[in-house]
């Protein structure tokens, strides 16, 4: 028998008996659209995930933070990171900015610091708080930010903020965001944030503990301009503000004595009281000495200095954003990076978890769509054992008249990866109407989010082909079995079967 | 020639074991007209099964023009059946979806022949039969004689030397079953055909060249 003839009469046996067939591919094509699903949906959000980090130029970015730890996050949340409090490894000062500007193959470098400092974030005149988390940068485009409403940052940007897509969004500006951009918000911090924004009371002669406490627990308020609205990327909760003002803010200022001053004074004034008392005793005039105590305490305050302390100075930077210009340099000025003793991380890192959980995700949701495709594997099953017994006399007829057992073998497998095959062409058929679909209300979203992508569903060639060819396997697979019943049977009996 | 040796078949029924044929001997010239008459359950159609390569003896040989069916695979008893041998029922067991020429075609597909040879051969073999003018009716559109005229047909296909019907006119009026020997036995002058019929009917028997009486799985009688 032909190839072409198994064709025909395995596709003329299957329209015989049209219902069944029909409802037996139904079946296949439920597993293949939800295999497909499954699958596409994994390489979409993986495309997403792609094309953010392109285009937030994480992919051509190399953090530097202090220790050589490989942070488990991803490249946003070690922007700025890098733990202020864990002081371990090189302190990454100037010297360190200047070194990672010299290597080659990096185009811009940019600190920053994590602005830990405020507690909570509030639109001016409005009481809901949030908790803010703001970056600090140096706005020369080593990170690219765009604003979906108002401007980017600028360095002299003082006490301005470019407020997060999601900030703004609570905020109740979701749809308006340009209505933001001028508005005030308020930050604050505990009392013992000495930065930039607040007054600095200089302590009362009397402070005792109480006015140290008071102090303590006052709150203290910031003002700060919303100058923009970060467009939506994959972290749309992270603020930016510049790390020129970011200096002033970690910068602590703290009433102190001036010690040697006090000393030089303390010294003059025994001196002077020495002389006194050498008078009193000789009989001149007395001295009031409470009185005289009394005036010294009141110089005290004076001898009070305010003084600075810029915490970024002293700790050095949180991390380091270096730009490299092309993406294949990247590990390449990575290692130098490690050469100068400090850590760095590359997106490589968070890109290879990336994928081993997109793999994961694959397998299991692939998994969940193999269960519903092998349920569609018995159903074919089911319908080929059965035609089986409806064919018996048939099947003894095709002996008589020169049929092998392998030709009846295999005009039943054919019939059931047929079953699979169609399965598979219309799950693909239907899957691309619903990708068609999904794309159109998927890019709408997109577009009201100001993400710059669309058509995130899209079908690689090879889950085409796969997906036809896996359910044509799974038929095959399927019609083994009846196939190979088929083909046992005794033709003899099989003629007299009624 | 068809030659049976000792040829013996069993079948297990529960703990009995029933001979379907118990060391029959039997010589078939080339072109003889036979007909196998006997009681149901006698043997009768598992002597033909046996002769068609359908069935395989236990014991025994089966020479056909000289070759021992028993050494045969699958593979070459379905090649034999394809090429040598022809089947006609007595419930015609036409494909139902399949129009008169196109279940005429079904040896000729497993004969690997070419479509457009299949067709002129199937074409030819309706003719034969007197069917020219009925090739694209489907079974449920024909007589009963038109029926078993198509399996005649269909038979013919690949130019058989040996024509097996089993009650081929149990199925048809007198009229039409005394049309259908006919043309059987006109098949059998003509084209040398050895034709073995397998019958309940006298009528039938009584035109055959010899008939072959069995019981209990042997030849009892033979004119």
């Amino acid at each position: 028998m032909k190839l072409i003839d198994y064709f025909i009469i395995a596709f003329r046996n299957l329209s015989r008996r049209k219902l069944r067939s029909f409802l037996t591919i139904i079946a296949v094509v439920i597993g293949s659209v939800s295999v497909i699903v499954m699958i596409s949906l994994v390489i979409g959000a993986r495309n997403v995930f792609m094309q953010q980090l392109e285009s937030m130029g994480a992919l051509t970015m190399v953090t530097v933070s202090r220790s050589d730890e490989i942070s488990s996050g991803g490249p946003n949340l070690q922007l700025g990171g890098g733990d202020s409090n864990s002081l371990n490894g090189t302190k990454l000062d100037d010297a360190i900015v200047d070194k990672v500007k010299a290597i080659p193959h990096v185009t811009g470098v940019s600190p920053s610091v994590s602005l830990w400092d405020f507690e909570t974030i509030s639109l001016l005149g409005d009481t809901k708080k949030y908790r803010p988390d703001i970056i600090a940068i140096e706005p020369n485009g080593t990170l690219r930010l765009d604003a979906m409403a108002g401007r980017t940052l600028q360095s002299n940007d003082l006490r301005k903020i470019l407020l997060s897509a999601g900030l703004a969004k609570k905020f109740g500006y979701k749809d308006n965001p340009e209505q933001l951009v001028g508005k005030k918000v308020i930050l604050t911090a505990k009392g013992y944030y000495t930065g930039d924004g607040v007054d600095v009371k200089k302590p009362p002669v009397n402070a005792d503990e109480n006015w140290w406490k008071e102090q303590e627990n006052q709150i203290r308020e910031v003002e700060a301009e919303i100058i923009g609205v970060a467009s939506s990327g994959m972290n749309d909760s992270q603020s930016y503000v510049s790390l020129d003002w970011a200096r002033l803010v970690q910068t602590r200022r703290n009433w102190k004595y001036d010690d040697a001053k006090r000393k030089e004074l303390e010294q003059q004034r025994q001196a002077e009281d020495e002389v006194l008392k050498q008078q009193e005793k000789r009989g001149g005039a007395r001295i009031d000495w409470e009185a005289r105590n009394l005036e010294w305490q009141q110089q005290m305050p004076d001898l009070m200095v305010l003084e600075t302390t810029n915490q970024i100075t002293e700790n050095g930077y949180g991390s380091i954003l270096a730009n490299v210009d092309d993406m294949n340099n990247v590990e390449d000025v990575a290692k130098q990076v490690e050469a100068l003793g400090v850590g760095a991380s590359t997106a490589k890192d968070f890109l290879d978890s990336l994928s081993q959980l997109l793999k994961v995700a694959g397998l299991i949701l692939g998994a969940i769509g193999g269960v519903s495709l092998g349920v569609a594997a018995i159903g074919i099953i089911n319908t080929m054992v059965m035609a089986t017994y409806e064919r018996t006399k048939e099947i003894g007829v095709m002996r008589a008249c020169g049929a092998t057992k392998a030709t009846v073998r295999q005009l039943f497998t054919f019939e059931a990866a047929l079953l699979g095959f169609w399965g598979g062409v219309i799950g693909l058929a239907i899957s691309f109407g619903l990708a068609m679909l999904g794309n159109y209300f998927g890019n709408q979203y997109l577009t009201s989010q100001n993400i710059s992508l669309s058509n995130i569903i899209t079908f690689p060639w090879w889950l085409i082909l796969g997906v036809v060819g896996f359910t044509t396997f799974i038929g095959t697979l399927a019609g083994l079995y009846p196939a190979s019943r088929a083909s046992r049977l005794n033709p003899v009996e099989a003629l007299r079967y009624e | 020639m068809i030659q049976l040796s000792g040829v013996t078949k069993t079948y297990k029924m529960g703990d009995e074991t029933i001979y379907a044929l118990n060391k029959v001997n039997l010589v078939v010239e080339k072109g003889e007209f036979i007909a196998i008459v006997g009681p149901s359950g006698s043997g009768k159609s598992t002597l033909a099964n046996v002769i068609g390569g359908l069935d395989s003896p236990n014991s025994g040989k089966v020479v056909v023009e000289g070759e021992d069916l028993a050494s045969r695979n699958d593979h070459d008893l379905s090649k034999y059946r394809n090429k040598k041998v022809g089947f006609i029922f007595q419930t015609f067991n036409l494909q139902p979806g399949y129009t008169a020429l196109e279940n005429v075609t079904i040896p000729l597909i497993f004969g690997r022949i070419s479509p457009s040879k299949r067709k002129k051969r199937a074409e030819e073999c309706l003719k034969m039969v007197g069917l020219g003018n009925r090739m694209k009716h489907r079974p449920n559109q024909l007589s009963g004689g038109q029926r078993q005229r198509v399996c005649i047909a269909r038979a013919l296909a690949n130019d058989p030397e040996i024509i097996i019907a089993d009650e081929p006119t149990g199925n048809l009026d007198t009229q039409k079953g005394a049309e259908i020997v006919a043309l059987l036995k006109e098949l059998n002058k003509k084209k040398n055909i050895t034709l073995i019929v397998i019958t309940h009917d006298t009528s039938v028997a009584k035109q055959a060249d010899r008939v072959l009486t069995i019981q209990d799985g042997q030849i009892k009688q033979s004119r």
